[in-house]
């Protein structure tokens, strides 16, 4: 990962608990476009859209983050909580 | 602490039986079917092969000092009658019945339920509101006039304070709570909670992604389902 990707992610990360989401979200795409493989980079963006309430937007980047890393239990969780059922 | 007796134990009786049990309450579930009363016989305090339209044998399992009953019967809508009938001679005082449609549960009214559930009539609407305002995340209905509804805050309303949006002087509902996400790192990594405002003051701030949690006559909530 270079330094740049951190830079952005970790804007992103820190959007996200300002609960500046739409800052949020465009730094994190910024990083998931330099540095698509990481899991937990679309797991934030999905959280960003969460807090925003937009369920689908939120879905569909859990589900990627799971597609990268199908382990990764937060991510899951989310989904589930989303879902239902 | 009440005693409950489930009777009929389908997907609805079933579930209502188990989240009982999950709340600690006394549950005799009673289904014909012996298969379903095995499902559930780990989760409850007693379960009990029995046909519930049998006086004699729902006499003889020690209902009567139950504190309300569930009638879940499916279909089965002369089942549903009777067993009904049986529990209010019995004397339970609190019986919950679901009712399959309008004419039943006139029927049941007349029979001395003291409540009539229609669960897959109610969450199709809720459901449907749900899919045609993206907006809304439940609707409750509190009377034919009046509802509660969990709306997100239109972004008109971000960032100005509950006083100058006017809820109450200018949409006539009533704000009883704010859900608002929050975003928190621990431990096991970065993740969004819900904080929910009960009462808030006038002075409080809508933020971006808060829902609204107001009570209001239908035709002022849909209203405020419009702005934007």
């Amino acid at each position: 990962m270079s330094e740049k990707d951190l830079t952005h992610k970790e804007s992103g990360r820190f959007y996200l608990l300002a609960q500046r989401y739409d800052e949020a979200v465009r730094e994190l795409l910024k990083a998931a476009e330099e540095n698509p493989q990481d899991a937990e980079t679309f797991y934030l963006i999905g959280l960003a859209y969460e807090a925003m309430r937009k369920r689908e937007e939120a879905r569909k980047y859990y589900e990627k983050a799971v597609e990268i890393d199908p382990e990764y239990e937060l991510a899951q969780e989310r989904l589930k909580e989303l879902i239902g059922g | 602490m009440k005693d409950f007796v489930v009777i009929g134990l389908g997907n609805f009786g079933s579930s209502v039986a188990r989240e009982l049990a999950e709340r600690k309450y006394t549950v005799l579930a009673i289904d014909k079917k012996e298969e379903r009363v095995n499902e559930i016989a780990e989760f409850v305090t007693h379960a009990v092969v029995l046909d519930a339209t049998d006086e004699k044998a729902l006499r003889d399992v020690g209902i009567e000092g139950s504190d309300a009953a569930i009638i879940s019967l499916g279909d089965d809508v002369a089942a549903s009658i009777m067993a009904t009938l049986i529990i209010k001679e019995i004397g339970i005082p609190e019986i919950v019945v679901k009712a399959v449609n309008q004419l039943h549960a006139k029927v049941l009214r007349k029979l001395g339920a003291t409540r009539i559930v229609f669960p897959e009539r109610d969450m199709a609407i809720r459901l449907v509101e749900t899919l045609t305002h993206p907006s809304i995340f439940e609707h409750l209905s509190l009377s034919s006039s009046h509802s509660l509804i969990e709306i997100v805050a239109p972004p008109s309303f971000h960032d100005k304070s509950i006083r100058e949006i006017g809820l109450r002087t200018r949409y006539g509902v009533n704000l009883i709570a704010i859900k608002r996400p929050k975003v928190s790192v621990s431990q096991k990594g970065t993740t969004v909670q819900e904080e929910v405002i009960v009462s808030p003051s006038p002075d409080e701030i809508i933020s971006k992604g808060d829902i609204l949690v107001v009570i209001g006559k239908t035709e002022d909530l849909e209203r405020l389902k419009k702005v934007e």
